[in-house]
């Protein structure tokens, strides 16, 4: 079930954008931190993405500050496995190989001390593995930059304990454990894809810190007092629906006779994650994508190709200009399009999900409010790409 | 005999004359003209360069003598002519036929071979009738895998079971679709040859199935599938192939020189010398096991999983079978004596993992399909039920074993299957990959444990290519931009 709503087309945003220029923000979104957003376009992987890459960084005032002499994290985002048909994971579900090649490498050549790429990965497998797994030339992508590391988060890894990263204003979670190369970087990096989700509407940089959890601590069958190192499963259980808590090793949540509903869970989840490890520098991949679904397995899964790259430092600003180039409403409320489940779901049950960039304005961790948001390089009207109609369910 | 002996034979059928003529009914005429003049020179042409050194004929089905001589007679000179190109010729035997004259004439035309067709080959008073007459040169059943136990004396442990080596097609426009485990459905029958050459110890392991509608890659595929474990395909023209060829047209001449080609590359690089598998994983095998469908779908689906495993007859049990493996699967050895119990045992105790079913040991209540001890530096895994879910175990594998210590992986390229082997000499390993969908595998990356600086990669009818190996993970890694049907590499230290 849909509360009725319906998706913006440009003659639709630019009025959006005009009324809330009018004073339509206000309270904790007025006052909540703002910061310029690049948008990029490109026609496909092979089309200049170095420099078209680098431009965007200049766009927002150049990244050797940042990196330099640093050591950098990026969390990339390689949900699930499998393809669709002929299309590699990182043409659909997964960021493209070359996206992460192009920023090793840029940070690199800023003089970034060490890259270390981040992402869950199967139970004793190595996150080059699922690399491999993909496609990926990953010697490579070892080779793009002087150190390029890559860890599986999904459990202890090279590290001796769990960093505990504290979440203030937590919704669920008042903090969590997560892999120690979350603490380690001086400059942590979200490189997502930007593509639909099956529970919760879109999955966009806010979203892609979900993946941030150990399934060790957070996955079905994770431990019951500490970590269980040989857990396999996702995080259903413990996040989704929080059937079950976290190892008891770990912050517990807030309420845990709170609201259950997936739908309500994720997205304030991955809001606390964003808190509890603030975000340098986002970057969305939408060069090729997905329509439908977060990944194959979800019934109705479309390849598409939106053609752009939307780069910015704060998480809530990025992921706002990114729903508008999808062609959403940034400030859409729970169940209006696209927060909402996009596959049916049984009479009488829930089907709204909530909006995470209002979440996250809402504890004032940037502005959701597109007027204040400065955007750079190609303008939003020029590089929109209508997701919504080209869903088939 | 000619063509060396059944272990060096490399088989075709080669269907044709009156015979054939009879057994298939309603025939296009133009196909039944080329099957009218098979058995010449024109037929026997095509093999020269090919590997293909056996051919099998259909010698007799019990139907008009007139005709069964007409067609004995024919095939009397192609013999000779044959032997001349030393070519072996197998007359195929069908269930009506009359043992006691069939292998009278069989003896008269020199043939190299009788093959039993169908229930023929279980049927233990023909088999033995045909012996008297026969004697003991080659017989070989192309019936079901029960055929096999109706006499040890089979020159090839052979079977007409088998699939047509594929990726199932799970969405209705053709395409492979994606599942949540990101595994197509694979139909193989790499597992089965390893099963009858562990069967039929020394002997040489054939499939006789058809290919129904097949294109070239279909071809290559069946012959890979079965080569890239030891045993062989028995090659099967279908018709339009076999009307081109007689024909000389060019499409069906370049779909021949690719099956050749296909055929040569197994026979220079996998049959011509010794290899002996390489395995982290011993399956033991029962044929007294009460659930054969089970036992099967072990090795398929373990197989399916890329696991490396080698399968190892109870009656063959033995220190040196289970040496430098890493788990054994020993469902099958139920209830163990006391010597396989020793042996397992010690094989746990020294830090192997042993698999296990409930007569092993008795087991508390629970839930778990599997419970887990540690036995020694190793550990001990029962399944708590007698039938033990193939696909779970097939899962559960990967973890038991630690996908660390495979000792070789492929990545990227779900619609592919491996086999290694390695050289007696040592030093050398041959990794043959035979991609079962009908759409490319595309930057697939190999990784074999341990350092091996020269890396060729080889494609049937093309020049052998160096690679450049990697050796910043674990182990070797090279990547194969493109495997069209099958690929082999051959590592060297």
């Amino acid at each position: 079930m849909r509360t009725a709503d319906k998706r913006l087309n440009r003659r639709e945003w630019l009025a959006a954008a005009a009324a809330a220029l009018g004073g339509a923000a206000r309270g904790l979104a007025a006052e909540a931190p703002v910061s310029p957003v690049s948008i990029g376009k490109y026609a496909g992987y092979d089309d200049h993405l170095v420099e078209g890459l680098a431009r965007q960084f200049n766009q927002l005032g150049g990244i050797g500050r940042l990196v330099s002499g640093k050591t950098v994290a990026i969390k990339l985002n390689l949900t699930g496995g499998g393809r669709l048909g002929n299309y590699t994971a990182g043409q659909t579900h997964w960021v493209h190989p070359d996206v992460v090649g192009a920023c090793c490498h840029l940070f690199g050549r800023a003089g970034a001390r060490r890259i270390r790429l981040l992402e869950g990965a199967g139970r004793g497998e190595p996150l080059e593995d699922k690399m491999l797994n993909g496609g990926w030339d990953v010697a490579a992508l070892r080779n793009s930059a002087p150190v390029v590391e890559f860890e599986n988060t999904n459990y202890l890894g090279s590290g001796k304990r769990y960093a505990r990263l504290k979440a203030p204003r937590g919704f669920i979670y008042p903090g969590f454990d997560l892999n120690h190369s979350y603490e380690d970087a001086d400059v942590f990096v979200s490189l997502s894809k930007i593509k639909h989700h099956e529970e919760c509407g879109i999955t966009l940089t806010i979203k892609n810190m979900f993946g941030a959890t150990p399934n060790s601590i957070y996955g079905d069958d994770a431990g019951v007092d500490e970590p269980n190192e040989n857990a396999r499963r996702g995080r259903e259980a413990v996040l989704h629906l929080g059937k079950r808590p976290p190892s008891r090793s770990a912050p517990q949540e807030i309420d845990p006779a709170g609201n259950r509903y997936e739908g309500y869970r994720v997205p304030r989840i991955s809001v606390d994650l964003v808190a509890a490890r603030p975000l340098d520098l986002c970057i969305l991949d939408g060069i090729e994508s997905s329509v439908g679904g977060e990944g194959p397995w979800v019934k109705g899964f479309q390849y598409a190709k939106p053609q752009m790259l939307v780069v910015g430092w704060n998480p809530v600003c990025t992921d706002t200009v990114a729903a508008a180039l999808m062609g959403y409403n940034p400030r859409a409320e729970r169940g209006q399009t696209p927060f909402h489940r996009l596959t049916p779901v049984p009479e009488g049950q829930p089907a709204w999900a909530e909006n995470p960039m209002l979440l996250a304005e809402s504890i004032g961790l940037g502005s959701a409010d597109l007027s204040r948001i400065e955007v750079r390089g190609v303008p939003i009207q020029e590089a929109m790409f209508d997701f919504e109609s080209r869903r088939k369910i | 005999m000619h063509a060396a002996g059944p272990e060096n034979w490399v088989p075709a059928r080669w269907n044709g004359g009156p015979l054939e003529t009879a057994r298939r009914g309603h025939l296009d005429p133009s196909f039944a003209a080329v099957l009218k003049d098979w058995y010449g020179t024109r037929s026997l042409d095509l093999l020269s360069g090919t590997p293909i050194n056996c051919l099998l004929v259909p010698w007799s089905a019990g139907v008009e003598p007139k005709l069964e001589a007409e067609q004995q007679r024919i095939l009397t000179s192609f013999v000779r002519e044959a032997h001349t190109r030393n070519i072996a010729v197998v007359g195929v035997l069908y269930p009506a036929a009359e043992p006691r004259r069939a292998a009278e004439s069989a003896v008269k035309a020199k043939l190299d071979g009788l093959a039993l067709a169908g229930e023929a080959a279980s049927d233990g008073r023909f088999l033995a009738e045909l012996r008297k007459y026969w004697g003991k040169k080659p017989v070989i059943p192309l019936g079901g895998r029960d055929a096999l136990r109706a006499e040890a004396d089979w020159a090839v442990w052979a079977t007409k079971e088998g699939v047509p080596p594929r990726v199932r097609i799970t969405s209705g426009d053709g395409a492979v679709m994606a599942t949540t485990t990101s595994e197509p459905w694979i139909e193989s029958n790499t597992w089965l040859v390893q099963a009858l050459l562990a069967a039929g110890g020394s002997r040489p392991a054939w499939l006789g199935y058809a290919l129904a509608e097949p294109s070239v890659q279909d071809y290559v595929r069946a012959i890979a599938d079965a080569s890239i474990a030891g045993g062989r395909w028995i090659v099967s023209l279908d018709d339009r192939l076999q009307a081109g060829l007689w024909r000389r047209e060019a499409q069906a001449l370049a779909a021949w020189q690719s099956i050749s080609a296909a055929l040569r590359q197994y026979e220079e690089i996998q049959h011509a010398r010794p290899l002996r598998p390489v395995s982290v994983l011993g399956i033991v095998r029962d044929p007294a096991f009460p659930y054969p469908e089970i036992a099967d779908e072990y090795l398929n689906l373990i197989h399916r999983r890329r696991i490396p495993f080698t399968v190892i007859e109870r009656r063959s049990l033995t220190h040196g079978a289970i040496a430098g493996l890493r788990a054994v699967l020993a469902l099958e050895v139920a209830p163990p004596s006391d010597s396989e119990r020793a042996l397992l045992e010690s094989f746990a105790k020294a830090g192997g993992t042993l698999v296990a079913g409930p007569s092993w040991a008795p087991l508390k209540e629970g839930e778990d399909e599997f419970v887990t001890a540690a036995m020694g530096s190793g550990e001990l895994i029962l399944c708590r039920r007698e039938i033990c879910a193939p696909e779970a175990v097939a899962r559960e594998m990967v973890d038991w074993i630690g996908a660390g210590n495979l000792p070789v992986r492929v990545f990227n390229a779900p619609s592919a299957l491996l086999r290694a082997w390695r050289a007696d000499s040592g030093g050398t390993v041959l990794v043959h990959l035979v991609n079962y969908a009908s759409s490319p595998s595309e930057r697939v990356t190999v990784r074999l444990q341990g350092r091996f600086p020269t890396v060729r990669l080889m494609r049937p009818g093309a020049e052998a290519v160096n690679l450049k190996p990697d050796f910043s993970g674990s182990g070797t890694e090279v990547r194969v931009e493109r495997v069209e049907v099958v690929a082999s590499l051959l590592f060297e230290e």
